[in-house]
């Protein structure tokens, strides 16, 4: 059984810090965190050429951070790949011993650096969370038998603040059918939705992971031209207390506020555990798990 | 109109020798503003470049001032 | 019907450039209604043709016809005597007809005018947009009339993804989600029931092209058997 499994199953607080495939083959920066980590977080992300920007493979990161003593939780987006290779990906995965898995339809390709790539789109994230779990009841997606049944422990992506809720929670409860086991929500900074969420959710069989990210000046900027295009929502406290802060401060501003809601989360029970954000980057992540007490 | 232009600009003639303006009939002044100023944006332009190269007739229906009224 | 739009006159006209003797065909349904191929578009084309050329201090000739269908071969046959005086042929039609004429008049060069971009419906004049895939498989019982795999950028089945953004698609902020309107419309019909089941897999496998559709009616005929 995974770390992360066993964490939340135990109902302790989990902990994923989001790794960054490198856009080559230089993978020194991208494990970084693990040495730092592996002892005191469950598991670590590695998402699949997040937000359509072409990145070295998750599934060979995940395998690195295997390698480096971590666990990782692998992401599988829909967008680049049909149901033969989703599966082969599976199965590959299980091979090599990976279980966590977030499944994913994946951000589209226009928003990406190869905006004239073929998207795939060959199943949807709900159809991908049957597929795998029929895997491992020991058939494929077209009914065939399978030589050595894989486990694993199924995550996705539920959007607490979408707006309209009513067909974002139809979708939850699609993905829930489907087998998923833990959900992931986008950054979190406006509590109230989460606790509207947490209070408005029925009691169904899941974890939830809250998003806690590390705030860019370039969101700063989107967010002051009116440009806002995030799923989440930043309260205008926060980008006051963020206003005109030069990068350096900028970064300590938000790590601080990213530590600050991670422990608020925790103390208030919002979440059975936390998905964080920081760039990948060491310092921040421990930082970050510093300020929220973990 | 501007679509007009756009296809002439496309075959390499350009859209500086089409041009539409809205005369009232009894607007004499400005038929007579109209005429100027296109003649000199043409003489400006200088000549159909298509003019010594065509017998006439060959090209189209493009008249040098390109005056519509 | 079949919307396209005409090919930039550069990319015309460097394809035609070996040539003096042109013919342009037109089409005179989709690409008529879409403003880009029918008759009067072979006229339009026909001058920028000459008016080109003549800047390049070349006399060409270009001929024009435009016919009902291209993509019907009673109203291609007729057009077989005509081509054999031109040294290439410009179809205005859609990749269909641009095929079906290529195929009736052989060995003589085919270019085609317009890019095909899909299959859609005529909102206003000048103004298309796309409805259909062609899939093999129609959803629209299930989504009260608004189909997934046309009007989502990613074709999903069960939507929305987690990119919808207040009732607005991720890839393109100007258009609505099409699973929230899909969901609106079942709401309304008080068919939301629709959407509690998970949408299977589609079958791409009758999508292979190039198809082919034989009516039930001339199975026979075409040597089809049950």
């Amino acid at each position: 059984m995974s770390k992360l499994r066993e964490a939340l199953d135990a109902g302790r607080f989990a902990v994923v810090a989001e790794l960054i495939p490198p856009k080559g083959v230089n993978v020194a920066d991208m494990l970084a965190p693990v040495a730092a980590l592996k002892d005191k977080i469950e598991s670590f992300g590695l998402p699949d050429n997040k937000q359509a920007e072409m990145r070295l493979s998750a599934l060979a990161a995940s395998r690195l951070v295997q390698e480096a003593g971590g666990e990782p939780l692998l992401h599988l987006s829909c967008r680049d790949r049909n149901r033969l290779a989703l599966q082969s990906d599976l199965l590959g995965a299980a091979a090599l011993g990976i279980e966590n898995l977030l499944l994913v339809s994946g951000d589209y390709v226009t928003l990406g650096d190869h905006p004239d790539a073929k998207p795939v789109y060959d199943a949807d994230s709900a159809q991908l969370l049957q597929v795998a779990r029929r895997m491992m009841d020991g058939r494929d997606s077209a009914g065939q038998a399978l030589h050595g049944n894989p486990t694993f422990y199924l995550g996705a992506v539920v959007v607490p603040e979408a707006e309209p809720p009513g067909p974002q929670f139809l979708k939850f409860k699609k993905k829930v059918t489907a087998g998923a086991q833990f959900f992931v929500t986008p950054p979190v900074f406006d509590l109230e939705k989460l606790r509207i969420f947490q209070r408005d959710m029925p009691a169904y069989p899941i974890k939830l992971l809250a998003g806690v990210k590390v705030l860019t000046p370039a969101e700063a900027a989107q967010a002051e031209s009116g440009q806002w295009r995030q799923v989440y929502r930043v309260p205008p406290e926060i980008w006051e207390r963020l206003q005109g802060k030069g990068e350096e401060d900028f970064f300590r501003a938000a790590v601080d506020l990213a530590g600050r809601l991670l422990r608020q989360i925790k103390e208030e029970n919002l979440a059975d555990g936390v998905y964080l954000m920081a760039l990948g980057r060491t310092d921040w992540l421990t930082d970050i798990l510093k300020i929220a007490g973990i | 109109m501007e679509y007009a232009q756009r296809l002439l600009e496309e075959t390499g003639l350009g859209r500086g020798r089409l041009q539409m303006y809205e005369i009232a009939a009894s607007d004499a002044p400005r038929w007579v503003a109209a005429v100027r100023e296109m003649t000199a944006r043409v003489q400006e332009l200088g000549p159909n470049p298509l003019k010594r190269h065509s017998r006439e007739g060959e090209i189209g229906e493009f008249s040098e001032t390109g005056v519509e009224s | 019907m079949i919307i396209a739009e005409r090919k930039p006159f550069s990319e015309i006209f460097e394809s035609v450039q070996p040539y003096d003797k042109i013919l342009l065909v037109g089409c005179g349904t989709c690409v008529a209604v879409c403003l880009a191929g029918g008759e009067k578009e072979v006229g339009l084309l026909a001058s920028q043709l000459k008016l080109a050329a003549g800047l390049r201090h070349r006399r060409i000739e270009v001929g024009e016809i435009t016919v009902e269908r291209q993509c019907d071969r009673e109203f291609l046959e007729p057009l077989c005597d005509f081509v054999a005086d031109y040294d290439a042929i410009v179809s205005m039609a859609c990749g269909a007809g641009v095929q079906f004429l290529a195929q009736l008049c052989h060995f003589k060069p085919i270019f085609p005018a317009v890019n095909t971009t899909f299959i859609g419906v005529n909102n206003a004049m000048g103004h298309y947009t796309e409805r259909c895939r062609a899939c093999h498989q129609c959803y629209l019982g299930l989504t009260g009339g608004i189909c997934p795999v046309t009007m989502c950028p990613k074709g999903l089945l069960n939507g929305p993804c987690g990119g919808m953004l207040n009732g607005k698609c991720e890839v393109d902020p100007q258009k609505d989600c099409a699973w929230i309107k899909i969901y609106q419309r079942l709401e309304l019909e008080g068919r939301l029931d629709n959407l509690t089941e998970i949408v299977p897999l589609h079958p791409h496998a009758r999508c292979t092209s190039p198809g082919t559709v034989i009516h039930p009616a001339y199975k026979r005929r075409y040597g089809v058997h049950e």
